[in-house]
């Protein structure tokens, strides 16, 4: 769990990684997971290769199953983390949706 | 001149149809969507809140605006779905903007028309010269009482405006807003549902506010129904707007794209400025917009604009936007308002 | 390494569900058990290593070289080793470094895990702590990372499930003749196959269990003791590192502190991997296995499943290499901390004929190959006779 300490840190990170563009290097669909992300299950998470070169984790969202393989496209979007109990600070991060560039109609 | 520079919209991908949610509490598909003339609401997915929907509306709102960030002087957001009741959404959604910290900011509630409110406030703070641009959002992921009639009709959607005197697109001329105590509807702080006065919330709330605000707007900047090319109203349903609009005088065509709640619900504090992003979709330079929204409890902010030239740079697609959508079941809506 | 390290004796207790064992009782039964089997006393041992991962993590239990002290009365040298699931191999590996300052010495490298005692969900929220920070925060679990390496290796070349499957049914095999193991029944690979999934494409029966336990081993280098016990040198025990986040390797489809530490433990041992008849590698999910076998160096970059498919690792096979008769993590079971002592400890009876049912003919050299995390630390040891 994530301290109010932490979620602010985090955070700082997080802001400079928001509306950009990546390629998919891997998935994989959690079916087992720990207490604060058991109310999304299943859920996605992708290993994403930035345009910048960096690499990140995220929660691929707002996605159907084609949209999920090695090589696809996505864009980092803003949105709740896992769940925190009804006192604590909510933690905002980022995860991942489908994304093709410019010649889409999307 | 004071107005809007530049503005974005956030409507999340899912979609529950009215029929979906009558068919789960057996009531009449067919009668609830005639009487409300609606077919379906947007619903924000579980990871989505009036947070990260205002965060992506500034996205777009700020995404021409790279010069300017830094320059935003004040920053409001307008909801009744707070994650908090105290700890600031604004200096959040600043914060994840990276605007700086030299900024004024505070969250407003006023139910449907907490945004709008915010609005005016920030208008006189750019016409001061207090602040050169101010940053407004409006957005709500709006509950309400599992079978309660609330239910077909309350989204999610955001919207965010950025104010200016430089490269305005839409002028503001002038505003009116009308208020009073008007108890038609609220939610009491540990509450998780509002709560409303049924048919209470027409002629003496709605239609009362949205008439006088109107009325007083169009005397004041003398002109009548006839003078503008576009009317929007608040949507809390289908029906309300368009008869509103016919006892002020205004035609089916001038309330035109603004018309959105039989696809996308009422997004509460968003839903009359989402007209507005509708309508400005279509908008023509010198073309005039009356605008009114209605908060219960009550008021109603009513507001003239002018369409500029400088329109056409920064208008936004809508439509296309939110014909992409996917639709969900009674259950995955449960899950999605974190109500299972 | 000195050549003559050796180990002397091995006890494991059970690894399985063990409801009436606590921590504390674990690490005793096998702390007396090694000495029993070696007819020495507490007052002989020198030092002890013990591994350990999630002491204070899932209880609230650390300065556990205290607890081994309060159990046994003694006030040696006493030191808890972590590095996730190479806990045990890493105290190993740093026993024989003990040795290697400390003449005329005797030591116990003890591995032990109480997992059994909190739900899924918990233990799946503990053995996150073996991902990064990143890795977490994100709900990325444990089975998770190596979901995302098995996706990268299926993807790249060509293989399916059912080559990853192979090796939980040969390594269940093997299991059902390890009188210890937590499982010891068949499995096919269609009940692989239809098990329900943990992080796609792996599956419960990829994985291996949730298992308490613990084993101990006796190592010197007195002489005197190599003498008079069935004994196994120590040929060379080697610590290798990585990232613990896998997003930041060059490398996504191959493990490098293996590949690392397997180079400099074969030049140290000075044997080649063609002298190699044994092995106990770190199948902590199917994937890992084929992994292992050509980071190791056995098999090449992406021949891994089709050799996995082929069964050339089982006994049965009649291959000149066997690996995991033990039943691997798979079946013997993976009580965090034990399983690397385990794994030296299948090999040192093996290569001393005192593996019973499970004995392989004319086994000489063994290696051992533990992994911490999804790769960040790996130790591989090599044994001889």
């Amino acid at each position: 769990m994530q301290s109010a300490v932490q979620v602010w840190r985090k955070q700082q990170i997080d802001k400079t990684r928001l509306s950009q563009e990546g390629v998919i290097l891997s998935w994989t669909e959690i079916a087992v997971a720990p207490p604060r992300f058991e109310s999304q299950l299943p859920y996605t998470i992708i290993l994403v290769e930035l345009a910048t070169g960096n690499r990140m984790y995220g929660q691929l969202v707002d996605f159907v199953e084609k949209d999920r393989e090695i090589g696809a496209h996505v864009i980092s979007v803003f949105r709740r983390m896992g769940d925190v109990g009804a006192t604590d600070v909510i933690e905002y991060g980022i995860k991942f949706k489908p994304y093709k560039s410019s010649k889409s109609s999307r | 001149m004071v107005g809007i520079v530049d503005y974005g919209f956030y409507i999340p991908k899912y979609r529950i149809k009215i029929a979906e949610i009558a068919n789960q509490w057996e009531k009449c598909a067919d009668k609830i969507e005639r009487s409300l003339r609606m077919e379906e609401k947007a619903v924000a997915g579980r990871d989505e809140d009036m947070m990260t929907m205002a965060y992506e509306a500034s996205v777009m709102a700020l995404k021409s605006q790279s010069k300017i960030r830094k320059e935003i002087g004040a920053v409001f957001i307008g909801s009744e779905t707070f994650p908090y009741a105290v700890k600031p959404i604004s200096t959040s959604v600043a914060e994840w903007l990276d605007l700086g910290h030299d900024y004024l900011a505070y969250d407003t509630q006023f139910a449907c028309k907490a945004g709008t409110g915010a609005l005016i406030s920030a208008s006189a703070l750019v016409a001061s010269g207090d602040v050169s641009h101010a940053l407004v959002c409006a957005s709500d992921k709006a509950n309400a009482k599992p079978k309660d009639t609330l239910e077909y009709s309350a989204g999610s959607g955001a919207n965010a405006w950025l104010l200016g005197t430089d490269n305005v697109i839409l002028e503001l001329l002038g505003w009116h807003s009308y208020s009073s105590d008007t108890p038609d509807f609220w939610r009491r702080s540990k509450a998780e549902y509002p709560s409303h006065a049924g048919r209470f919330t027409g002629s003496p709330a709605y239609f009362k506010h949205i008439m006088e605000a109107a009325t007083a707007l169009m005397k004041k900047q003398q002109i009548t129904a006839l003078d503008v090319q576009h009317a929007v109203f608040h949507m809390p349903n289908g029906t309300f707007p368009l008869k509103v609009a016919h006892k002020l005088g205004f035609t089916r065509e001038q309330v035109g794209h603004s018309y959105v709640v039989p696809q996308l619900g009422n997004s509460y504090s968003a839903s009359a400025l989402m007209g507005l992003v509708a309508t400005l979709e279509y908008a023509k330079k010198d073309e005039l917009i009356f605008f009114a929204s209605y908060g219960s409890g009550a008021g109603s902010d009513a507001m003239l604009f002018r369409v500029t030239d400088k329109l056409e740079e920064r208008r936004k697609s809508f439509e296309k936007v939110i014909a992409d959508k996917v639709y969900i079941t009674y259950g995955e809506y449960m899950k999605y308002m974190n109500i299972i | 390494m000195n050549n003559t390290h050796s180990i002397i004796g091995y006890y494991s207790t059970p690894f399985g569900e063990l409801w009436n064992k606590s921590l504390d009782d674990l690490i005793l039964e096998a702390f007396e058990g090694v000495l029993k089997v070696t007819a020495l006393e507490k007052e002989d041992i020198d030092a002890v290593f013990l591994g350990n991962m999630l002491g204070g993590v899932v209880d609230d239990l650390l300065l556990l070289s205290a607890h081994v002290a309060e159990l046994t009365g003694l006030h040696i040298p006493i030191y808890r080793i972590e590095a996730a699931c190479a806990s045990g191999g890493l105290a190993f590996q740093s026993a024989d470094e003990y040795l290697a300052s400390h003449p005329e010495s005797t030591v116990l490298v003890l591995g032990a895990e109480k997992m059994t005692d909190v739900g899924a969900r918990e233990i799946t929220q503990a053995l996150a702590a073996a991902a990064s920070a990143d890795e977490q925060s994100v709900g990325l679990t444990f089975p998770g990372v190596y979901g995302l390496l098995a996706q990268i290796y299926l993807h790249k070349y060509g293989y399916t499930e059912e080559h990853l499957a192979s090796i939980s049914v040969k390594n269940h095999a093997h299991g059902v003749l390890n009188e210890k193991a937590h499982f010891r029944r068949y499995v096919t690979i269609d009940n692989v196959l239809e098990s329900p999934y943990v992080a796609y494409p792996l599956k419960v029966l990829d994985s291996s269990p949730i298992s308490d336990g613990a084993a101990a081993l006796i190592l010197t280098n007195k002489n005197t003791l190599v003498k008079t016990h069935a004994s196994a040198m120590i040929l060379a025990s080697e610590i290798a590192t990585d990232t613990i986040s896998i997003a930041k390797r060059k490398n996504l489809n191959s493990l490098e502190a293996t590949r690392i530490a397997a180079e400099k433990a074969f030049d140290t041992a000075h044997v080649e991997r063609k002298d190699v008849q044994l092995m106990e590698v770190h199948d902590c999910f199917s994937i890992a296995e084929i992994l292992a076998l050509e980071d190791l160096g056995f098999w090449k970059k992406g021949q891994g499943g089709a050799r996995a498919r082929e069964m050339s690792t089982s006994r049965d096979s009649g291959s000149s290499l066997i690996v995991n008769t033990s039943g691997g993590l798979k079946a013997a079971g993976h009580p965090v901390g034990g399983t690397g002592i385990k794994q030296i400890g299948e090999l040192y009876l093996q290569l001393t004929g005192q593996a019973g049912e499970r004995q392989v003919k004319t086994a000489s050299v063994g290696l051992a190959h533990n992994v911490g995390g999804s790769g960040g630390v790996a130790v591989v040891s090599i044994l001889g006779v």
